[in-house]
């Protein structure tokens, strides 16, 4: 999966945006949104949100975990933790990017927000490097992933599970005399059509 | 293919092909008449019984099949004993291009001459050890290039495939308009290692 | 603003048992993950593909009507670009397996008529994979000549590998799943609750990612 497909599922996720323009409800096919009254919350998908702000049509309301206390209390529980935390949402690193990417000027303290959350992706992406180098060491063969955003889980592919795979091959194959490939069926092919015999 | 890359070989595999060209030590144990040219120290027109060959794996298999073998396959000098030692010492520091281009391939082919499971339990150890020196490679976009070389072909696969990932993930974090990211997969190495010795962490 | 743009979806049954839109768009996002992520091609939605193509053509024609200055047409068109986008990247993500391993999929699919189970293909794409293995076995016959039956051995079928390490999120508590880690005796049994995340071998799941338990991510 490339990041820009994560980012597509991640677009998804829901926001609160306050428009500066009136409009009826909206009927998407994915479900009705609005209406809009300029200067009262509504909330739409990111990828409105973003659609929206960048015509300057309204301001994001950021996702409450989108502030410093919060997040400098998310960044000390994981480096206090050995295993990785829960995020305070799903999507955290996409949504950041789009928000402080598109909408510095909604959100207060953004240098600082910033900077913790790079911290946190650093922490975050250490320990899956030194959990990926445990399971091949240990040669496990299942791993429970549960705090792990699709993001970094995408970014643990495909290097350790082709690993893995290539461990299960090597633990399972019973070669020597019984490929199944071209370099050793050819020839118990051919018995069968061609002569070699002069 | 775009959802899977793992490799795993097929009848089209040049991949696999290109490993049962790999020659290996046979010895013959019936006389072949009239294919003494395939010995280049003799003149004789008859291959005779104990002459020692190298023959490409997929000949080699073939001939050593069936109720009247006419070859014994050997296992080739880097699955023996003093090579074993070697990677059992430091897998790490091993050039594993110059041992075979495909060293697991081959391997995996051989392993059944070798009773004791040696081989087997050789291969494994040598890919779990050199893991994390194909991870960091993957990685790390400003490391020596030059290390690429000592991988074998299923290890080069592995690392172009995490490669390419790796260089999409940072490219991705680099391009928000938001800068939030500066190279993250290029930290310092020291502050790196500190967070990694104290981790046992997968739950 | 132009508050005149009158948008509406194709009427949908409302019965219990049917799917609204929004369902039928969860379904197929669903399916774009686990035919991403399996080795194997899995059983086709095509019911609710058509459902969706069916309304997206549907608001495309409604969209054209729209005047351009209206800013709503913006977004209707960026929500008619993400489904596009998935139902089309889903649906060449299936035909791209077909290409790969079209010869086991016909095999298996004429196992699954001959015992009464529902196909994996729909018509359209069995019609390819047919068309497609017929056009191969053209060429091999017209480049190979010399070598007679050469699409014949067994050896020659390519198959994915269903041992592959996929990541999975639980629908529900599921008890007892049997890892396959390669080693034949001593399997582990693990227990998972719902919600939860694991990276596992394809082989030890692929029944209840079929039976709709997990899916893949």
């Amino acid at each position: 999966m490339d990041p820009d497909e994560v980012e597509f599922w991640a677009e998804k996720t829901p926001i609160q945006i306050i428009p500066s323009f009136n409009s009826q409800t909206m009927f998407l096919i994915g479900g009705d949104i609005g209406p809009f009254r300029a200067s009262i919350p509504t909330r739409v998908p990111l990828w409105m949100a973003i659609h929206l702000k960048k015509q300057q049509q309204c301001k994001i309301i950021p996702p409450d975990w989108l502030d410093v206390e919060i997040l400098t209390n998310v960044k000390e529980q994981e480096k206090d933790n050995k295993s990785f935390v829960k995020m305070p949402s799903e999507h955290y690193m996409v949504e950041a990017k789009l928000i402080l990417g598109n909408a510095a000027d909604d959100i207060p303290r953004v240098d600082e927000i910033r900077t913790i959350i790079k911290d946190i992706w650093d922490i975050r992406m250490s320990k899956l490097r030194s959990s990926m180098d445990l399971m091949i060491k240990n040669s496990s063969m299942y791993a429970a992933v549960d705090n792990l955003t699709l993001m970094e889980m995408n970014s643990i592919r495909p290097i350790l599970p082709n690993a893995l795979d290539q461990i299960y091959r090597m633990k399972t194959i019973k070669r020597g005399l019984t490929g199944r490939t071209q370099g050793t069926s050819i020839l118990s092919h051919s018995k069968s059509t061609v002569s070699f015999n002069s | 293919m775009s959802y899977n890359s793992s490799y795993s070989p097929n009848y089209y595999s040049m991949d696999d092909i290109l490993a049962t060209q790999e020659r290996i030590p046979c010895k013959f144990l019936q006389k072949v008449p009239r294919m003494g040219r395939l010995n280049p120290s003799t003149e004789e027109n008859d291959l005779k019984e104990g002459t020692d060959l190298e023959l490409p794996l997929w000949l080699a298999i073939d001939c050593s099949m069936g109720r009247q073998p006419v070859v014994a396959p050997e296992l080739p000098k880097i699955f023996k004993e003093n090579y074993r030692e070697i990677l059992k010492a430091d897998a790490n520091a091993v050039d594993l291009h110059k041992f075979s281009l495909y060293f697991y391939e081959l391997g995996s082919y051989v392993k059944g001459f070798d009773h004791r499971q040696e081989v087997h339990n050789i291969l494994l150890h040598t890919f779990i050890t050199r893991f994390r020196l194909i991870m960091d490679l993957a990685n790390n976009s400003e490391s020596d290039p030059s290390i690429q070389q000592k991988l074998d072909m299923l290890e080069r696969r592995i690392y172009a495939a995490g490669h390419a990932a790796a260089s999409k993930l940072n490219k991705w974090l680099l391009e928000s308009g938001a800068q939030l990211e500066a190279a993250v997969l290029v930290t310092n190495h020291k502050k790196r290692k500190r967070v990694d010795d104290d981790l046992i962490g997968w739950n | 603003m132009d508050d005149t743009l009158e948008i509406d979806n194709l009427a949908v049954s409302e019965s219990e048992d049917e799917l609204s839109l929004e369902q039928m768009i969860e379904v197929i996002e669903e399916a774009w993950l686990n035919e991403k992520f399996a080795p194997e091609i899995l059983p086709h939605k095509t019911e609710i593909v058509e459902l969706l193509l069916g309304q997206i053509t549907h608001m495309e024609e409604q969209l054209q009507q729209v005047s351009s200055t209206d800013f709503k047409k913006g977004i209707h068109q960026m929500e008619l670009d993400r489904l596009k986008y998935l139902v089309t990247s889903y649906l060449r993500m299936r035909l791209e397996k077909i290409e790969t391993f079209f010869t086991l999929i016909l095999k298996q699919e004429q196992q699954r008529t001959e015992k009464n189970e529902e196909p994996y293909l729909n018509p359209n794409e069995f019609e390819f994979a047919q068309e497609y293995e017929q056009s191969i076995k053209d060429h091999f016959e017209s480049i190979m000549s010399f070598c007679p039956n050469v699409m014949d051995t067994e050896a020659q079928i390519i198959s994915p590998n269903v041992n592959s390490m996929i990541i999975l999120k639980s629908k529900k508590n599921i008890e007892g799943i049997t890892v396959d880690d390669g080693n034949a005796e001593n399997n582990d049994l693990i227990d998972l609750t719902s919600g939860s995340q694991i990276l596992i071998n394809y082989n030890s799941i692929a029944s209840l990612l079929k039976n709709g338990d997990v899916h893949l991510i």
